[in-house]
């Protein structure tokens, strides 16, 4: 994870000040969230933007620690252990913590995806109840109990779950994409586990995987909010310090690159949902900003991409089709998704690789590439107008270690951003001959 | 279609959508807000007056109402353009129509050729969108403040000129029907929502659809929209909301500039007669090629009134909602998930802010090894429970400690800010309503909780349906094949 190399790298920075300018080509304006950084006693990043008109605080802990983590025979611990989290802690059972949580008014969660845990917490930032609700928020962290009859509960629980997943299309369709996309590797397996691996995990599995990977070490800080910069250090420093410092989790493999193919799964329902695309860019790639210029062309930009057009306006085919880079720390995806009515569903796949095809041969005009890029600059503001999408930025600034200023650069490399840089990285990160394509849906005499 | 529902990856808690709309965005399961149930929060003490103050209202000559309230965290703004019209003022035999229309409001005015409002919105780095609902229509854009009078322009423009192209309706309306196969059609949950609206309004509209029956959808012509643009898109029957970093008399100003010179029309009024009470409750069960059983059951039950907004059941009802179902602590989780292990969802939904009467609902899934009716059972003895004695002083206090801070973390989101008071005034409540109401919450006691526990949550006040899952064809299940 580079956040910690680029951030231990600069011992002598104690304190790391960035004013993010907004500068974007409408008009200018001046709302600055300022993104203070500084790192614990024992290394720990700590990004923080004070906010203090509305009297809350919320709180993101990343910790290095997602479901490709799970030994492949008990997939779904990472996601379980970050469940269970809030089930409970030394000295309260799961009734009286959650009593005593919502008793507060705080919001306390954690979630899994591949690459990592995120434990988040809101809370208003009153100081009696902003006190209380965090020292709850530290016991989960630091003394959840993992009970057993809680497990067998959330198991079961889970179960149901995936019977509940069986009845989406568009949930069977994503876990047959992604298990193509990148196989035999931890990206294309189900974060939430499946029936046999679930049936795998007992009490001690949740407990070492507590004790290994939630530790300081895998741990990233970010906080938004109605409080100061020396409030937040000293709290931080308390929170951490039932926080072991254990050891840096290492890095998920470079998955292998699967053969261009073609899956149909028979599904009972009306329409069939269609993913194409292949393998993608991970995170920190340098192309990653024209890249997102060309994909809000092609299929990124609501009713006014090439496929919306194409697809929607111009045929009916569908209420939905989009194309997207998906990223995470060793890999990433390129994918176009839609869903239309089973008859149609050959159709709608031939024009979706006639677009992409077309689009990757020929580029898109100068005006599409301008617009774009007017676009994503001009609409920038929105993407910090609140606390939360503030926190949200700020997560993956921490997490991914992108360079602190990455919001002012962001703007700057947008607008650098020109036709010739879109086909460059069009015909590099679009390849119409490698797509991985899976169809699910009914027979097409149905309706 | 009603409302939507979204649950965690493998499912346990169903989250019900507080408002019920149908989004016109691009197949993303886009939902508009955000808490499981829909108490009103009690804000902080004084906070009356603050709200009060950074909220204006005018209305110009020509009927159309302006309210204002200022955000100046960030330079932007959204603007909402909400229309009194929406599913529930549909007859029969054009269920759907408002939300058709809504589609086509993006495809061509006098002035804007199909589609060139979205390009136009977001070559300015807008986000848009609309949703239609029960008893709204409403249009948006977010944007950086100075892109204002762009929003104004736009939808002054079509609130009277659209063309309504045949060619275009041709195209979108199978786009509509692709949107209800995919909310509904292949969604078993919708679809139950969608029976069991069926089965529990007899007379109210709020049984059909918002997205519209298929076959209404199949009969929809262009003349029916038509008829409804004329009688409904008016300035004296809609509301601008506009919530962000701007000064209410620039704001003010500039409605009077692009609305001011538009027509009021004659806007005939819609009320249903009221639903008729049963003798009995009544139950039924649907079968479905599914893999889970689920229910839903709802109890009718008032809705906060225009006429007399200081009725103090339908607060009751919220706090009472909030007992059972509000949180990880609330009985329903403590007890029908964790302590007897029937359910392994379990969600609840009541909505006080509604134009005709409504309903609270209770649904989920059984545990796996316990069947449906005795889920059900286990939730009528939560229910006889809050019948027969008051509500504990912890109980309440948890929940008025949840609603003070869900209003603070509410008043983060700029957007949510402005679909409050776009709600409230659309259904014929005042925007203060959102403060008196609060206040009205916290007076709530524990035996008023029980009164309207005892009065509708009562046998013969009950609607309930049940999804029975039935097998697919063996050929037909999901089984991998090659080639294609």
């Amino acid at each position: 994870m580079s956040a910690y190399r680029i951030l231990r790298g600069l011992t002598n920075l104690a304190v790391l000040v960035v004013t993010i300018l907004m500068l974007f080509t409408l008009q200018t304006a001046s709302a600055a969230p300022e993104i203070q950084v500084w790192e614990t006693q024992h290394g720990v990043p700590v990004y923080f933007v004070e906010a203090h008109e509305i009297p809350m605080v919320q709180v993101s802990m990343g910790f290095k620690a997602g479901s490709a983590n799970d030994p492949t025979d008990k997939l779904g611990l990472s996601s379980l252990m970050s469940q269970m989290l809030t089930m409970g802690v030394e000295g309260m059972g799961q009734d009286s913590l959650a009593e005593a949580i919502e008793s507060t008014g705080a919001q306390i969660g954690a979630s899994s995806d591949a690459d990592k845990v995120v434990a988040s917490f809101k809370s208003l930032s009153e100081a009696g109840i902003f006190q209380k609700a965090s020292e709850l928020f530290g016991k989960t962290l630091s003394k959840p109990t993992f009970n057993p009859d809680v497990l067998e509960r959330e198991r079961a629980r889970r179960l149901v779950g995936l019977e509940r997943q069986k009845q989406s299309p568009g949930v069977m369709a994503g876990k047959a994409y992604a298990a193509t996309l990148f196989p035999d590797h931890p990206y294309g397996l189900p974060a939430s586990g499946d029936e046999s691996t679930l049936a795998a995990i007992d009490q001690s599995d949740l407990v070492a995987f507590h004790q290994k990977y939630i530790v300081q070490s895998n741990l990233v800080v970010a906080v938004v909010g109605d409080m100061t910069r020396p409030q937040v250090e000293s709290w931080v420093d308390g929170l951490l310090a039932s926080i072991p410092l254990g050891r840096l989790a290492g890095d998920v493999s470079v998955p292998m690159v699967p053969a261009a193919s073609e899956q149909f799964i028979s599904f009972d329902s009306q329409q069939s949902t269609i993913l194409i695309g292949h393998q993608g860019i991970p995170r920190g790639h340098p192309d990653f900003i024209p890249l997102i210029v060309a994909n809000y062309i092609l299929g990124g930009g609501g009713l006014v991409s090439i496929l919306a057009d194409e697809l929607r306006e111009k045929r009916g085919l569908t209420y939905g089709v989009s194309s997207g880079f998906s990223r995470m720390v060793s890999s990433g995806s390129f994918t176009i998704r839609l869903q239309t009515r089973n008859d149609k569903r050959d159709e709608a796949v031939g024009l979706v690789r006639d677009v992409l095809g077309e689009f990757v041969e020929n580029g898109p005009s100068e005006e599409q590439v301008q617009n774009a890029v007017k676009h994503l600059a001009g609409s920038f503001p929105l993407s910090t107008d609140s606390n939360s999408k503030v926190g949200r930025i700020l997560m993956a600034i921490a997490y991914y270690g992108l360079p602190v200023d990455y919001l002012q650069t962001y703007i700057a490399e947008l607008e650098a951003v020109d036709l010739k840089r879109v086909n460059q990285v069009v015909k590099q990160h679009m390849r119409p001959e490698d797509l991985i394509q899976v169809v699910l849906g009914g027979s097409v005499t149905e309706e | 279609m009603l409302k939507f529902k979204k649950h965690s990856l493998v499912g346990y808690s169903l989250f019900w959508v507080a408002a019920a709309l149908v989004l016109v965005s691009c197949g993303e399961q886009e939902v508009m807000q955000p808490s499981s149930q829909q108490l009103r929060p009690v804000t902080g003490s004084g906070s009356l007056a603050e709200f009060s103050a950074r909220v204006h209202e005018e209305t110009l000559g020509n009927g159309l109402r302006i309210i204002v309230k200022e955000d100046h965290r960030s330079p932007v703004v959204v603007s909402q353009v909400w229309y009194k019209v929406g599913s529930s003022y549909e007859p029969e035999g054009i269920t759907g129509v408002s939300h058709v229309l809504e589609h086509m409001m993006f495809k061509g005015t006098d002035v804007y050729g199909p589609n060139e409002v979205s390009q136009i919105i977001a070559a300015n780095g807008g986000s848009e969108n609309a949703f239609t609902g029960y008893d709204y229509t409403a249009y948006f854009q977010q944007w950086e403040k100075s892109r204002l009078p762009l929003s104004f322009e736009i939808e002054s423009n079509r609130m009277q000129n659209l063309l309504l192209s045949k060619d275009e309706f041709i195209k979108e309306i199978e786009v509509v029907k692709e949107e209800r196969r995919m909310r509904t059609d292949d969604n078993p949950d919708a679809w139950l929502y969608e029976q069991f609206g069926f089965e529990a309004w007899q007379v109210s509209p709020y049984g059909q659809p918002i997205i519209g029956w298929r076959k209404d959808l199949d009969s929809m012509a262009v003349a029916d929209l038509a008829d409804w643009y004329e009688r409904y898109y008016a300035p004296n029957n809609a509301t601008v909301v506009v919530v962000g970093d701007v000064i209410p008399d620039e704001v003010f100003e500039l409605a009077e500039e692009w609305f001011g010179a538009l027509e009021p029309s004659q806007v005939e009024l819609n009320n249903p007669p009221p639903e008729p009470r049963f003798a009995s409750g009544r139950d039924k069960t649907v079968e479905r090629i599914a893999r889970v059983p689920s229910f839903i059951r709802g109890y009718y039950v008032p809705v906060i009134s225009a006429d007399n907004p200081k009725d103090w059941e339908p607060y009751a009802l919220e706090v009472l909602v909030y007992v059972l179902d509000g949180g990880q602590s609330a009985r329903f989780e403590k007890t029908l998930v964790r302590k007897q292990q029937l359910a392994a969802s379990i969600w609840t939904s009541y909505d006080a802010t509604t134009r005709l009467d409504g309903l609270i609902t209770f649904g989920g899934s059984p545990s796996q090894g316990v069947s449906t009716d005795e889920l059900i059972a286990g939730l009528e003895e939560q229910l006889s429970l809050v019948r027969s004695a008051p509500v504990s002083q912890l109980e309440l206090d948890r929940v008025k400690a949840q609603l003070k801070a869900a209003d603070v973390f509410e008043r983060d989101s700029v957007f949510y800010q402005a679909m409050k008071i776009g709600r409230l005034v659309t259904i014929g409540l005042n925007w203060e309503l959102e403060e008196t109401r609060l206040e009205k919450i916290s007076t709530v006691t524990p035996e008023q909780v029980m009164a309207v526990a005892k009065k509708y949550l009562v046998a013969n006040n009950a609607t309930t349906v049940k999804l029975s899952p039935k097998e697919s064809n063996p050929e037909d299940t999901i089984n991998v094949g090659e080639g294609a």
